[in-house]
């Protein structure tokens, strides 16, 4: 019954193919399950549409149907005794509560706007992954379609219909986030997690929300900074990341690389070999549809008698393309 | 007056917007130029409008440019001490006000009480239109405005009167994280039953939130109003929710509240922070208040150190001893 947990990601990493996807709804369910050590097999797919509940990430389970929220995967993984938070007092419990909103306040909003809002780094980072890793007519439309909704969901969120991107919208998202991040790191003090000597579910979300932020390389980094400028915050993803994430640890390097393209990205990429045959197949079959559309190719039916010349000629005009295309 | 109103709006969350002096003078000069394009004789109505939208961005430019030299202003008088003529402003409290904005407005009047701080309140129909961040409640202090509770708390803080002095770093995190916790969870479930249970914003919340208009704008207003929440509920992903789960999640706020507080006097040992004012204000207006049916007024009843931690500060700062008398004088909220 266990084994049949299955969780679905998206295929977008700023760690290059590992385990730790980039947004805090999909950190956030694996660092979970990882503290409360359910066995969870995870699967990396680049369409959402595939996902049996439309959205990225999904858990699929044998008994109860796929649910894709972070806190329901959460409720439903604690359903199934792979429970974090076992050694927590009632009032820790309460604490728990608390910061999670507090996160979900004020750090959430930043961090939405700091990937799919801020112009250069929704241009050069977000927009950029997506494009590489989804297929072909969707790594069009996703992008833009997320941008929108999360632009939308910012405004609604404060009320403001008329919401702007832009330097002031950017500051206010930004003070609060800074704040929030110090309030955590006071909280925090010189302990290695939140509660006692292992991690529970606030070191669950305290990590989804930083991890990405300590992570990604962006060009307009305010919040990463203000990050490693808190030391005991950024140990404690560095430790949770050495603990639980050890796989994820040794990719930075490669990391770099697919950041920067023009350091060896071309031969990394899949199906090299495939897409050029593709795309000479296709160039192929646009030609002889024009040169057949435009008369220069024609064929004729053969017939008894007189044949042979007319047959000939086009044959040799077609031997003239294919030797153009070579 | 609509106009004053949006560009007054259109001014964000600033948390010190213009005096309202500030904004009449524009208003004004809006108002002597519309009779002038009123008079011209033209025809072609879109030209009139058009004029009239050119002439709408010019005055939200120089209003955002008041803005800025009163925020800067603001930095050289934050010193200056509390005047006597303080306002808050708050919808009509007898027949407008509802269940969530009367919570609000509590917290930030106790707030003050526990800061010592003299405010008259006001109650005016446009409340929510003329505060700078379209939220209620707002004081009006000298020539400021702010509004909602944490950036009151951050102003007081700058004129030299705070209550969250005497607690260390930790305290102050796990402060303003039960203040979040407030705010997520038992501001929005009171949203969420005053406008997505459509019992409730059927009975109460539309015949109350639009009383002061007359036909068709109340209904305008009402169902504006009611469209704005329910975006918001599906944008923070409370759309799917039943009233049940809503109920729950009040249970769990409430638990962690209870939990929290123990049997202290108040949140952080004998010394009141905004906290307490905060948690006061939602948990004292939700228990003496009459929706359509008990169920969130019972659910909050279960927890008996928040009922006398209620009572307790209501004697404490409203001077009322018994608490029938103290609920008729709050209760005037929702009430059929």
């Amino acid at each position: 019954m266990f084994s049949a947990l299955c969780l679905l990601l998206p295929l977008v990493s700023p760690f290059c193919c590992s385990a730790l996807q980039m947004f805090p709804s999909s950190v956030l369910p694996q660092a979970y399950a990882r503290f409360a050590g359910a066995p969870l097999k995870v699967h990396k797919i680049t369409n959402p549409w595939r996902s049996p509940t439309g959205t990225l990430p999904a858990l699929k389970t044998r008994g109860d149907g796929s649910m894709s929220q972070p806190s329901k995967i959460i409720i439903h993984l604690r359903k199934q005794k792979y429970n974090a938070d076992y050694d927590l007092s009632a009032k820790e419990g309460a604490d728990t509560m608390a910061f999670v909103s507090l996160l979900e306040e004020k750090l959430l909003p930043a961090l939405i706007y700091t990937l799919w809002v801020d112009a250069k780094n929704y241009v050069d980072v977000t927009r950029r992954w997506y494009a590489e890793n989804i297929t072909f007519p969707l790594n069009f439309l996703l992008p833009n379609r997320m941008h929108n909704q999360q632009l939308e969901r910012l405004r609604v969120v404060r009320g403001d219909p008329l919401l702007e991107p832009g330097e002031e919208l950017e500051k206010e998202l930004y003070q609060d986030a800074l704040e929030c991040m110090t309030l955590l790191s006071q909280r925090l003090g010189s302990h290695k997690f939140f509660f006692g000597d292992s991690p529970s579910s606030l070191d669950a979300y305290v990590f989804g929300h930083l991890a990405p932020l300590l992570k990604i390389k962006l060009p307009n980094a305010k919040l990463h900074h203000h990050l490693t400028s808190l030391n005991n915050l950024q140990q404690f993803c560095t430790n949770i990341l050495v603990l639980y994430f050890p796989t994820d640890v040794r990719e930075p390097p490669s990391r770099k690389m697919s950041v920067h393209p023009e350091g060896g990205d071309f031969d990394n990429e899949p199906h090299k070999r495939r897409n050029q045959i593709l795309s000479a197949l296709v160039a192929i079959g646009a030609m002889l549809g024009y040169a057949f559309l435009t008369g220069i190719i024609s064929i004729q039916h053969v017939r008894p008698k007189g044949a042979i010349e007319s047959s000939s000629m086009g044959e040799e005009e077609e031997e003239e393309e294919e030797g153009e295309e070579e | 007056m609509m106009h004053r109103v949006e560009g007054n709006r259109s001014l964000g969350k600033a948390a010190v917007a213009p005096s309202n002096t500030a904004v009449y003078e524009k208003s004004v000069v809006l108002n002597s130029t519309l009779p002038a394009i009123q008079s011209c004789k033209c025809s072609d109505v879109a030209h009139v409008m058009s004029r009239y939208m050119v002439l709408y961005i010019n005055v939200r430019v120089s209003l955002a440019n008041v803005c800025l030299r009163k925020s800067l202003h603001m930095l050289s008088t934050a010193a200056e001490p509390w005047p006597e003529n303080a306002t808050l402003y708050q919808p009509l409290s007898e027949e407008q006000i509802l269940l969530s904005d009367n919570a609000s407005s509590l917290a930030v009047q106790t707030y003050l009480r526990m800061c010592n701080l003299p405010v008259r309140v006001s109650c005016r129909a446009n409340a929510e239109f003329m505060s700078p961040s379209g939220k209620v409640p707002f004081i009006h202090v000298g020539n400021q405005v702010v509004s909602e509770l944490g950036p009151i708390v951050q102003f007081t803080r700058a004129k030299g009167h705070s209550l969250s002095e005497g607690l260390d770093d930790v305290q102050r995190a796990e402060m303003k994280a039960y203040m979040e916790l407030v705010n997520n969870m038992l501001l929005t479930a009171e949203l969420y039953i005053q406008w997505c249970d459509d019992t409730t914003a059927t009975e109460v919340s539309r015949p109350r939130y639009s009383s002061p208009y007359s036909w068709p704008l109340n209904h305008i207003l009402a169902y504006q109003k009611q469209w704005e929440v329910r975006r918001k509920m599906n944008a923070v992903g409370w759309g799917g929710k039943s009233l049940e789960q809503v109920y729950e999640d009040v249970s769990q706020c409430c638990q962690a509240l209870s939990q929290r507080l123990g049997t202290q006097l108040y949140f952080f040992n004998k010394q009141p922070t905004e906290l307490d004012a905060l948690v006061y204000g939602h948990i004292f207006t939700i228990i003496t208040t009459q929706l359509t049916n008990n169920e969130l007024a019972e659910r909050v009843q279960n927890f008996s150190n928040l009922l006398s931690f209620c009572k307790r500060i209501d004697q404490t700062y409203f001077g009322k001893p018994d608490e029938s008398s103290a609920s008729s004088r709050h209760s005037k909220g929702p009430s059929l």
